[in-house]
């Protein structure tokens, strides 16, 4: 633990768990994780386990790695997702080539395998196979 | 609402103040000079263009991102200026240029200041690059972790959204840079200045979807100022003065934990110049219809469709056809940029956004000089938040 508002949110990657933090007021889910509601500025929020769904809601086909540590992914894509709790995510979209990206395409969370990169979040075609 | 109609109605103590001259250093890809060398002769220009010394000076202003730049006291020092009335250091980075000579126009007119020079200044190529800058914080680890390290990827994100939500296309990003090279072609200054076709544009390599290097602004070091003074001692100046005659600054519910958090804007295909157009046009009693040049922050060429509907000179999904209906070219009837803009004569923040509406409203524009040009308006950022002027020449 390092005292952050986000470390629920990366304890949970740790466990295949995407988490994020519903206002006890509102009702809607945010990310990143805060100190407080961002839609109705309440301070009291509960952290729920999401359901790994997510909507394609805008994407980036990153073919320059501006980091040092990507160079070797190049072309990857980035996707902004809509999560059915209400929170947007950034994480990587992958199991689907650039041309057939479009607005809405249903996606689901794919956790990697152990010892795998924790930190990154990967989303693929919810009626794609697995990979 | 934003902005109370009793302010905006009334006669802002902005008006009271104009643009009385502007400075550049040379710009270049690797200056071999401190920030704070560069700040000091822009501020040195720009103090000598308003027929000025730096002892008459009392304000200094300036703009920095992630500590890439020098303070106000330093440029104050490196100047000899004597005892200063006013000065900021803002951490607002590209929105900040537009506000702060509303800022320093309205300590003008206020009467706290008489003199006030507003700066940006960087070593953005050869030094700390602002477009990928590591930033940090919950919001910077998230998009780090999905490998979104630098503003060329997150604006990508906007781009294309706004192309779904719009109808517009590669064809409309591209009419932009091609129509700010043939202005950028007219000005010695800007760094890009061969002939960009359609042809080579889309040879031009993506950088992030749909962005291309052509849609990219130019990284470089260097620095620009300008002076803001009381409006009746800028009129005994060597310059026609340029008025404030307009201004506001918008920051949108859910702008996100930092410039490149998007996760918490409802709506990436509208930035700020949708939330702050009618505080803009009302505050300056101005409307699209009566600007002569258009002075738009362009980071990225997506960046010019979004203000030209956010400001209103189109409807919505109509940037692209005003673009390309050659509107904004030299000679069409809304030149947009004239100095190339971002993309061309250089990443100066925005600053040098703000000192070419200056140029063209004088009158001293050259070669690139839009035609009795009377009314202009200015923006200042590309996301969440931003700020913008209306300039007018008195």
């Amino acid at each position: 633990m390092t005292g952050r508002t986000d470390d629920f949110y990366w304890d949970g990657l740790r466990r295949d768990e995407l988490r994020v933090r519903v206002c006890d007021a509102c009702g809607r889910a945010a990310c990143p994780p805060m100190p407080g509601c961002p839609h109705c500025g309440n301070e009291a929020g509960t952290i729920v386990v999401a359901s790994g769904e997510a909507s394609l809601y805008s994407w980036t086909v990153c073919h320059i790695a501006f980091d040092p540590a990507f160079a070797d992914e190049v072309p990857y894509v980035v996707g902004v997702v809509d999560l059915p709790e209400g929170a947007r995510l950034i994480a990587r979209v992958e199991g689907v080539r650039p041309d057939e990206l479009r607005d809405a395409l249903p996606l689901r969370v794919q956790w990697p395998a152990r010892g795998a990169d924790r930190e990154r979040i990967v989303f693929v075609p919810a009626d794609g196979a697995d990979r | 609402m934003r902005w109370s109609e009793e302010v905006m109605v009334g006669e802002q103590p902005y008006r009271r103040a104009a643009i009385a001259g502007v400075g550049f250093t040379e710009l270049s890809k690797a200056s071999g000079r401190s920030v704070l060398a560069l700040a000091a002769e822009a501020c040195r220009a720009a103090i000598a263009d308003a027929g000025l010394h730096p002892s008459d000076i009392d304000g200094v202003v300036t703009y920095q991102y992630l500590g890439d730049s020098v303070p106000a006291q330093a440029v104050a020092v490196a100047l000899g200026m004597g005892d200063l009335a006013h000065t900021l250091d803002s951490g607002l980075a590209g929105q900040a240029p537009c506000y702060l000579v509303a800022h320093a126009a309205t300590m003008i007119g206020t009467g706290i200041a008489r003199n006030i020079v507003v700066y940006r200044a960087l070593n953005g190529r050869s030094g700390q690059r602002v477009g990928s800058a590591r930033t940090t914080g919950e919001a910077a680890d998230l998009r780090y972790a999905a490998g979104l390290t630098a503003y060329p990827q997150t604006i990508a994100t906007w781009a294309r959204r706004f192309m779904i939500d719009t109808g517009a296309t590669e064809d409309d990003l591209a009419a932009v840079a091609i129509a700010q090279r043939e202005w950028a072609m007219r000005n010695e200054r800007a760094l890009r200045r061969t002939p960009l076709t359609s042809d080579s544009y889309f040879e031009s390599p993506y950088v992030a979807e749909p962005l291309r290097a052509a849609d990219c602004t130019t990284e470089v070091d260097g620095a620009c100022a300008v002076v803001v003074r009381a409006l009746d001692a800028a009129a005994d100046g060597p310059h026609p003065p340029v008025g404030i005659q307009g201004a506001a600054y918008a920051l949108g519910r859910g702008g996100g934990l930092d410039m490149a958090d998007v996760l918490t804007w409802p709506d990436l295909s509208r930035n700020y110049t949708s939330l702050l157009a009618d505080p803009l046009w009302k505050s300056a009693g101005l409307h699209p219809a009566d600007v002569d040049v258009a002075a738009l922050y362009d980071c990225f060429s997506s960046v010019v469709l979004f203000a030209l509907e956010g400001l209103g000179f189109a409807e919505r999904g109509g940037a692209g056809a005003l673009v390309r209906s050659g509107a904004t070219r030299p000679g069409g009837s809304l030149p947009v940029n004239p100095n190339g803009g971002l993309l061309n004569e250089g990443y100066l923040h925005g600053m040098n956004t703000v000192a070419e509406a200056v140029v063209q409203l004088q009158g001293r524009a050259g070669a690139r000089q839009v035609e009795d040009a009377e009314v202009a308006v200015v923006t200042s950022g590309a996301l969440q938040d931003g700020s913008a002027l209306v300039l007018v020449r008195r």
